[in-house]
């Protein structure tokens, strides 16, 4: 009889940039695509491509720490961030932490962040 | 959806672009199609650029996630547009890959070079010889018929021997085979009827040479029967490589021949 190991946050640690971006656009609200990439756009000033988005969306999926909340307005699906999702963004959090505490020790990292350049036209 | 015309024509291209990717746009295409129906609702409203940025940015990232997850062999299979397209792109990445990987090696990335380089000029040069030597034919009418006649001793094969003027005439007489014989060998003179004193490459030729080659001469007029004589007038027929590149003077010329005529003579 096999018993099925625990799974810990940090077994999916590190996430890349677009997978923790898009589990913290989750983690405030379920979206769907485009509100996801709207999300991240506007805090980053990055637009995602589609292909980026779904390609790390699927993965999410499959390591199930994202999943559809059924609702349907249309063509576009909803994706929320679920119990798992959340405690590995908040491990990835800390880990990024503990990373940028490091770099400060070293004297690093204390000019302040550039702020995400505005989109659209004035 | 409603919109523009570049709307429209995005949207068209971003279906297009779908199947670059088909494991991840398989599940997802309705959505995908929905989501950038946003964004190029957005593009479409600040212009034909934006529009334009916005099909860059969805082909790169199509392009990522083909990386990423490529078709499968049993998509390939059964869709030769797809499997060409996976094609194209993984060259285009393996081209990428291999011009970084000599970018890190630049001594062994020049040698290469080197070496193709010179690959490539001495397969020129040997082509443009063999092609010059072997497979052009010859510059003048009926080139196939021209045969090429050597005296050889018995006793040293293979080596040739100068025939004397006195024989080619024996052999002209007596032949039934060709239609005429000639030859003619090398030789140097000087003109010295100039500033400077020139050397010049010559011709000393029998009788018939420019009937065995046609040949015509393009001015004037090659050796008439009593200069082919051996006790007939001397005459001189000037190559069109010399005359051209220095035709300051026909009077020169014609002064040079006739001083090289005289110094035979002498």
């Amino acid at each position: 009889m096999t018993q099925r190991q625990a799974i810990e946050p940090a077994d999916f640690l590190p996430l890349s940039p677009q997978q923790f971006h898009i589990l913290l656009s989750l983690a405030r609200q379920d979206r769907h695509g485009y509100g996801v990439i709207q999300d991240i756009a506007a805090r980053t000033g990055e637009t995602m491509g589609t292909g980026t988005l779904y390609t790390a969306l699927a993965r999410l999926a499959a390591l199930e720490l994202i999943d559809e909340t059924g609702e349907d307005d249309g063509r576009r699906r909803h994706y929320r961030v679920t119990r798992l999702g959340r405690a590995v963004l908040d491990a990835e959090a800390v880990r990024l932490q503990a990373l940028v505490r490091f770099a400060r020790q070293e004297g690093l990292g204390r000019r302040p962040a550039r702020p995400a350049p505005a989109k659209g036209r004035p | 959806v409603n919109g523009t015309w570049r709307g429209t024509l995005a949207r068209l291209i971003y279906r297009a672009l779908l199947p670059l990717a088909p494991r991840v746009t398989r599940p997802y295409r309705e959505d995908m199609i929905a989501t950038f129906d946003g964004l190029s609702r957005a593009a479409d409203r600040e212009g034909l650029g934006a529009t334009l940025r916005l099909l860059m940015r969805e082909t790169a990232s199509m392009v990522k996630a083909h990386r990423r997850a490529p078709a499968s062999p049993f998509l390939q299979e059964r869709t030769p547009f797809l499997a060409s397209m996976g094609g194209w792109l993984t060259s285009w990445e393996q081209f990428g890959s291999v011009w970084r990987s000599l970018g890190r090696r630049p001594v062994f990335t020049l040698t290469v070079t080197i070496a193709l380089a010179l690959g490539a000029a001495v397969t020129t040069t040997l082509f443009s010889i063999v092609e010059t030597v072997l497979l052009s034919p010859l510059p003048y009418p009926d080139a196939d018929r021209l045969v090429g006649v050597l005296e050889s001793n018995p006793t040293a094969p293979g080596q040739g021997t100068l025939a004397a003027p006195g024989r080619i005439e024996d052999w002209n007489r007596l032949n039934q085979t060709f239609v005429a014989i000639s030859a003619s060998c090398g030789d140097s003179v000087s003109d010295t009827s100039g500033d400077e004193p020139e050397r010049l490459m010559a011709r000393r030729v029998t009788a018939r040479f420019f009937n065995v080659f046609a040949a015509a001469a393009q001015a004037g007029r090659v050796f008439t029967p009593e200069e082919e004589l051996e006790t007939g007038p001397k005459a001189v027929v000037i190559s069109d490589a010399y005359w051209v590149p220095t035709s300051c003077s026909s009077r020169r010329y014609l002064a040079s021949a006739l001083w090289i005529l005289r110094s035979r003579r002498s």
